[in-house]
Formats: structure tokens, C-alpha cells, sequence
């Protein structure tokens, strides 16, 4: 095994395009169980990119006001900055990936690259609409954060492609959202299920309304689709309750029917089903702040 | 394991409780390793093995990480306090004194990590709730105590760092009387 540890962009790209190289970072997941694994991978070389500066920028662009977050960037750090608190459920999340330990050095990029089902931080980032930026040798192209997840433990990134980036899009931030998470024994599990939502009303209406589900399909989730039939939607005081609870239900609903959890030693598949149901009406209860779905969700 | 004991030697420059010390390690060598059966450094706890229990927990650059999940190659060059740096048995760290006041211990084995956790807690918290101290100690796991006198272990640790704070503060500034001086307790 050989150790590299560039400080620069373009040598862990040149770095990365030796196929023998494993990339980490905080190497909080892929370190665990390190002596059972030795055997596995011990041949490799491993290169972290943990002090790559532009990695570890979280920066709003200039011209389109995204908020672009270093792939090296920490659970911690996501929580803490001060330009993160215009993405709240994105800072939720942040919050929950293991404790304050695992926070400290856990990744966004790691936490992506990974493609765990219960990742946390990747649920609020697809309800985002979030895009991933990947540099090889051969160049940078970008995608969703939605398509680059693939399946558990499986991504779109190419051999030698280096994750650098997260860019949030400018017309999310600052918006009403939420992330919710189901556990049994708070930061060190891992989720059963979770959900985001990000949504804006404006006069009195939804103009805006994208969820998200977590570690309830082999990848995080959304239903665009579905999402569309909050648009419109009068939450204003005074609207007909029966009818924002009745668009509300159908939509965590129809989240609930696209759910195809596994059955695990933290839950059935039929009791993560129900769930999603109800963190999906929750998180968009939440994020409207409309009190009298609050109160019956409660119930 | 044998034929794996080819692997190169990487050199490694950590500042240990304020002593520098450079020596080859394997890549694969675990932080916690290195402190332990490298430096001798025997007070951070292997408890799991799978970043869980916390009993591992330094502080790397000021910041609590699990041992037990970083390579000691990933401290390269950084600064590492486990427990025998953080105080002395003359002069406790507040932390330590609060778990001998408040018995924030039985059987100890946690404790290491579980004082190094809430060193780097009342540094982002000097004067956390009790939810915050909870919550702040997720990543640790104590099987013996039902974390109620760890909670008051952290809270007392909190109440002692606020008022050697205002007593600093009252000294250098006014001269005024010290004992009224003193803001210890928690107005929360």
C-alpha cells in the first residue's frame, strides 16, 4: 500500500488516473473495520484528498449565487458556516451523520461518493436539485446529484473522475425546508428513514415545493411529478384546511408507494413504508409552517 | 498478514501533548495505534473498533475525532492531545475534576474518550444546556453509568471553566473583588 496525500488539485487528478489508487477523505466509512479489511485493501494506493484548498472553499458563485461546497468539507463544517445557514436541512442533516466525532471529519463528498442508501446529507442535496462537479484528466462535467447516485455503493463516477464539488442551486437557499430523520438511537445509527423539504409560498400560495426521501430505495428520491401538485397550492390562513391536508396526504402517499425499503435488523420493509408516509407529510408540514397540518401530523 | 508487511514506510511529524515526534509508519497504521503501541501512550481506549463506542476520542488540532478511523498517516503534521496531555494529577483538567467530583465514572474504561469528547464540547459550548451536553456526547457510549453523572460531570466542568473565565477577566481588568467577581453558575 502507498500513501499520497497532494495538496494540489491537479496532482490528485493525475494521481487518480492510475487505476491502483482508492480515493478517501475523512476516511470515516472506509476506515471502519480497517484490520478485517487490510486483506481487501491492502494492495491498493491510497490518496487523500482531505488538503486540497479547493476542496475545503464553501464559496457563493458570483455570477449564478449558487452556494458551492468543496467535496473535502466537513459534516462539521457544513453545520457551523455561516453561509450554510441559508440551506438549513442541508445543515439538519449535517448534524446527524455519527456524532460530533464522526462530524469532524465525515465529508459532503465522501458522504456522495459513498452512495450509502441512509446517507444523510445526500437526501436534502436531491431535494435541492443539487449538481456534483467531477474532474479527471480528461476534463470537468457536472450532473445531478439525483443521477449521480446510482445504487447502493454505486455512483456515475468514472474511473480516474475526482468529485470536487457541490453546487446548490441560488433558488433554494434561503427557502422554508427541512430534513427529518427516523432513528432508533439518535446520531451514532444510522437512519431509517428520512425525508427533505424545501418549498416557498407566496401569497398565500406554493410556488415552489421539491421533496426528497432517504434510505427508503436504493438511492435517495424524488418524485418531481409529484411534487407538482403542491404547486399552487393556498396554505394562507383561511384556506380550505381539508384541502391543503388532502394535497398533502396524497403526496406523502404516493412518496410511500414508490418506497421499496428493505426489511433489516432496524426495521421491516412495511414499518419504513409507513414512515415514509409520514416524515414526507411531516417535512412538508414543517416547511409550509402551516399549524394545523403540524398539529394533526403530530397526532 | 505476513506478505502485506512489504508495504512501504511513510514518515509522520505529529505534535503529541506538545512533544514532537517523526517516525515511519505503515499507511495502514491506525492514529490510535500509533499512540498507543508506537508512542506507549496506553490512556486512549480501543473500545468497538467501529467508530461507535468513542473511547478512542483525541483531539486532533483542537477537534474530537474517533482514533480508532483515521489513519496516522491523516495526522501528519497535526497537533494531538489524548488524555495524559490535557492535564496533570496536580492540576486536573476541569473536565477530569468534574468526573472525580460529580463520579462520572464506574468501571472507567470510557472515560478517556468520553473527557477528551466534552474537552472539545465546552470549547464550542462554554456553557451548554443539558440537551447540548447530551447531544454533544452522542458519539460516546458508557455502559456503565446511564450518563446521568457524566451530564452533571460536563455541567460542573462547564460551571468551573465560566467562573475561572470571569475571575481571569475581573482580575486583569479591574481588581475587583474576585469572589464577588465569579459568574459560575449556569443561568439557563
Amino acid at each position: 500500500m502507498a500513501w499520497y496525500q497532494p495538496n494540489r488539485l491537479e496532482e490528485a487528478v493525475k494521481q487518480a488516473a492510475d487505476a491502483r489508487t482508492v480515493v478517501v477523505c475523512g476516511g470515516t466509512d472506509l476506515f471502519v473495520n480497517w484490520a478485517r479489511r487490510q486483506g481487501t485493501y491492502g494492495e491498493a494506493d491510497w490518496m487523500s484528498v482531505e488538503r486540497i484548498p479547493e476542496l475545503q472553499t464553501i464559496s457563493l458563485d458570483d455570477t449564478t449565487g449558487d452556494l458551492v461546497i468543496g467535496a473535502a468539507v466537513t459534516a462539521h463544517q457544513i453545520a457551523s458556516h455561516g453561509l450554510c445557514a441559508a440551506v438549513p436541512a442541508l445543515q439538519q442533516a449535517a448534524r446527524v451523520v455519527g456524532g460530533w466525532q464522526i462530524q469532524n471529519r465525515a465529508s459532503i463528498g465522501g458522504n456522495l461518493v459513498n452512495a450509502s442508501p441512509a446517507a444523510d446529507m445526500a437526501v436534502p442535496l436531491v431535494a435541492y436539485d443539487a449538481v456534483v462537479a467531477l474532474q479527471s484528466l480528461g476534463g470537468r462535467r457536472r450532473m445531478p446529484v439525483r443521477t449521480f447516485l446510482r445504487g447502493p455503493r454505486q455512483t456515475a463516477l468514472e474511473p480516474g473522475e475526482l468529485l470536487t464539488e457541490v453546487r446548490i442551486p441560488a433558488r433554494v437557499l434561503g427557502r422554508p425546508q427541512q430534513f427529518l430523520r427516523l432513528d432508533q438511537r439518535g446520531g451514532t445509527d444510522i437512519s431509517l428513514v428520512s425525508a427533505a423539504a424545501v418549498a416557498q409560498v407566496d401569497e398565500g400560495r406554493v410556488s415552489f415545493a421539491q421533496v426528497a426521501v432517504g434510505a427508503a430505495n436504493p438511492v435517495p428520491f424524488s418524485l418531481p411529478e409529484v411534487d407538482a401538485s403542491l404547486q399552487g397550492l393556498a396554505v394562507a390562513d383561511g384556506a380550505a384546511l381539508r384541502d391543503v391536508d388532502g394535497v398533502v396526504a396524497s403526496v406523502a402517499r404516493r412518496y410511500a408507494e414508490a418506497a421499496q425499503p428493505i426489511s433489516d435488523v432496524r426495521a421491516s420493509a412495511a414499518y419504513r413504508t409507513a414512515m415514509v408516509d409520514v416524515l414526507v407529510r411531516r417535512a412538508i408540514a414543517g416547511t409550509l409552517t402551516f399549524r394545523a397540518i403540524a398539529q394533526e401530523v403530530e397526532e | 498478514m505476513g506478505d502485506l508487511r512489504s508495504s512501504v514506510q511513510v514518515p509522520v511529524t505529529v505534535l503529541v501533548n506538545g512533544r514532537s515526534y517523526t517516525v515511519d509508519v505503515e499507511p495502514r497504521l491506525l492514529l490510535v495505534h500509533l499512540l498507543r503501541d508506537v508512542l506507549g501512550l496506553t490512556g486512549t481506549h480501543i473500545g468497538c473498533d467501529t467508530s461507535q463506542c468513542g473511547a478512542c476520542t483525541v483531539l486532533v488540532d483542537g477537534k474530537a475525532v474517533k482514533s480508532c478511523t483515521m489513519l496516522a498517516v491523516q495526522a501528519d503534521g497535526c497537533s494531538v492531545t489524548t488524555i495524559e496531555g490535557i492535564g496533570s494529577v496536580e492540576n486536573l483538567h476541569p473536565v477530569q475534576e468534574g468526573f472525580w467530583e460529580k463520579h462520572g465514572l464506574q468501571c472507567g474504561f470510557c472515560t478517556p474518550g468520553v473527557i477528551m469528547a466534552a474537552a472539545d464540547l465546552l470549547r464550542q459550548h462554554p456553557n451548554p444546556t443539558d440537551e447540548e451536553i447530551r447531544e454533544g456526547l452522542e458519539g460516546v457510549i458508557c455502559r456503565c453509568t446511564g450518563y446521568q453523572n457524566i451530564v452533571r460531570a460536563v455541567r460542573y466542568a462547564a460551571e468551573r471553566m465560566q467562573s475561572a473565565d470571569g475571575e481571569v477577566e475581573v482580575a486583569a481588568t479591574a481588581g475587583l473583588d474576585r469572589g464577588e467577581g465569579s459568574q459560575g453558575g449556569a443561568t439557563s
